[in-house]
């Protein structure tokens, strides 16, 4: 049962990108995202081979819906999917990891669950602003698009992770 | 790491490497964008790796290098005292004018980095690009013949098709004043080259040399190409030619790129 609410969150979570995509361009120099949030959230009983699998099909479908180019969220959410476990590895100690499923607030903290997915965000926008810019662009572009992405996408990331810990303290 | 998380990590990177080729193949097929710039990268990380490598070659053939490029520096002086005796021999003539030429002929010299053979259409590249003065649709030579023609210029590397390529045919001429004919490569060997469908009422003799007609847009006349050798018949319409070309493209190391205008 508690599988199939974090699916409907998922999907719903896509079609809001699809949606912010399509209608929210408010500037070259902002790319927002909930996909690099959503992979980190992927409860942890899921495997690395799962989260891959996952990441590959959310990106694909945000680049087909949206008429984007196709393989671009995919090609940078598959490293977020691959390093999850080794970022949450980093951010908390392992009986935290063994003892924790899902990812949840109130049973791994804020302030260490905003590290992590912040560290996966930035993989995420480091590669996507790269191979999106395709070396058309100029470095210091890149370096103003990522800070301000990243900026919008942490606090976006924030009520992505409250909405999956809510599912998770069912 | 024991057995069971060993095995698991290997098939996480397995699937994320599959997934990864299947994500970037997609972008490269639906964004002519992304898919230059991989292709520009991969090329000159290719260039990089092929430049080594060719360094190392080079330093184990020095010693015939060097023997090559002396005897290429001799024929050149020859050269250079014929012309400089022949410039004041019509000097003093008075007929100075007609030795200016009216076609611009700039050079730059450049290394091999990587020149394949082992294809039907074998290309070649150098370490010379656009900021070396490296144009596109510039002729690359050799004081032993042509070798191709540049075809795609980056900062410091050019891509060329090699005349050991099936879609090379170059313009020559037989002798100083003979016929105009087509010559390609034979598709076998390193130099070897071939005239193909010639009429059977053209004679050729073995061992006249074959020159650059001059009538190409890459390349000025009067390169010399090759020595003609034996002639055969082709079911029984036309004749064929081989050439033995003066340039072995097996040890080939420096060669002149010439943007030749008219």
């Amino acid at each position: 049962m508690k599988d199939k609410h974090y699916f409907l969150l998922f999907v719903i979570l896509i079609v809001i990108q699809m949606f912010l995509d399509s209608f929210l361009n408010l500037s070259h120099y902002l790319s927002i995202s909930l996909l690099p949030a959503m992979i980190m959230c992927i409860p942890l009983r899921s495997g690395t081979s799962f989260t891959l699998l996952v990441a590959f099909v959310c990106g694909f479908a945000v680049d087909f819906f949206e008429g984007g180019v196709l393989g671009l969220t995919s090609v940078a959410l598959l490293p977020v999917a691959l390093l999850r476990g080794y970022i949450f590895r980093l951010c908390f100690d392992f009986e935290t990891i063994s003892r924790t499923e899902e990812i949840s607030v109130r049973k791994m903290g804020l302030p260490r669950l905003l590290v992590s997915i912040s560290m996966g965000l930035a993989i995420f926008l480091l590669i996507y602003i790269w191979i999106d810019g395709a070396g058309t662009r100029t470095f210091g572009f890149n370096l103003s698009r990522f800070f301000l992405s990243y900026v919008a996408d942490i606090l976006l990331a924030t009520v992505t992770l409250y909405l999956f810990s809510a599912q998770a303290d069912r | 790491m024991n057995g069971r998380s060993k095995s698991s990590f290997l098939a996480s990177a397995a699937i994320f490497i599959a997934l990864e080729i299947a994500a970037l193949a997609m972008l490269g097929s639906s964004s002519t964008i992304q898919n230059t710039w991989f292709n520009r990268m991969s090329h000159r990380t290719a260039s990089f790796f092929w430049s080594g490598g060719q360094r190392v070659r080079s330093y184990f053939s020095l010693e015939r290098q060097n023997g090559i490029l002396a005897e290429e520096n001799f024929e050149l002086l020859q050269k250079v005292i014929e012309y400089e005796s022949l410039l004041g021999e019509k000097a003093a003539l008075g007929e100075v004018d007609w030795i200016v030429s009216d076609s611009l002929l700039k050079m730059v010299p450049a290394r091999v980095i990587r020149a394949t053979m082992d294809s039907q259409e074998n290309h070649i590249v150098i370490d010379k690009g656009y900021e070396d003065g490296i144009e596109p649709d510039s002729g690359i030579i050799t004081g032993r013949g042509v070798v191709g023609i540049i075809s795609a210029v980056d900062r410091h590397r050019s891509y060329g098709l090699s005349f050991m390529n099936s879609n090379f045919i170059l313009s020559a001429r037989i002798g100083r004043e003979g016929i105009i004919v087509p010559l390609q490569w034979k598709g076998t060997g390193t130099d070897r080259a071939v005239i193909r469908e010639m009429s059977l009422h053209n004679v050729i003799e073995p061992g006249d040399t074959v020159w650059t007609s001059g009538f190409s847009d890459y390349f000025p006349a009067d390169i010399p190409l090759g020595i003609t050798e034996k002639t055969s018949l082709t079911f029984g319409a036309t004749s064929e030619v081989e050439v033995r070309l003066f340039q072995d493209f097996s040890c080939l190391k420096y060669v002149t790129v010439v943007n030749y205008e008219r």
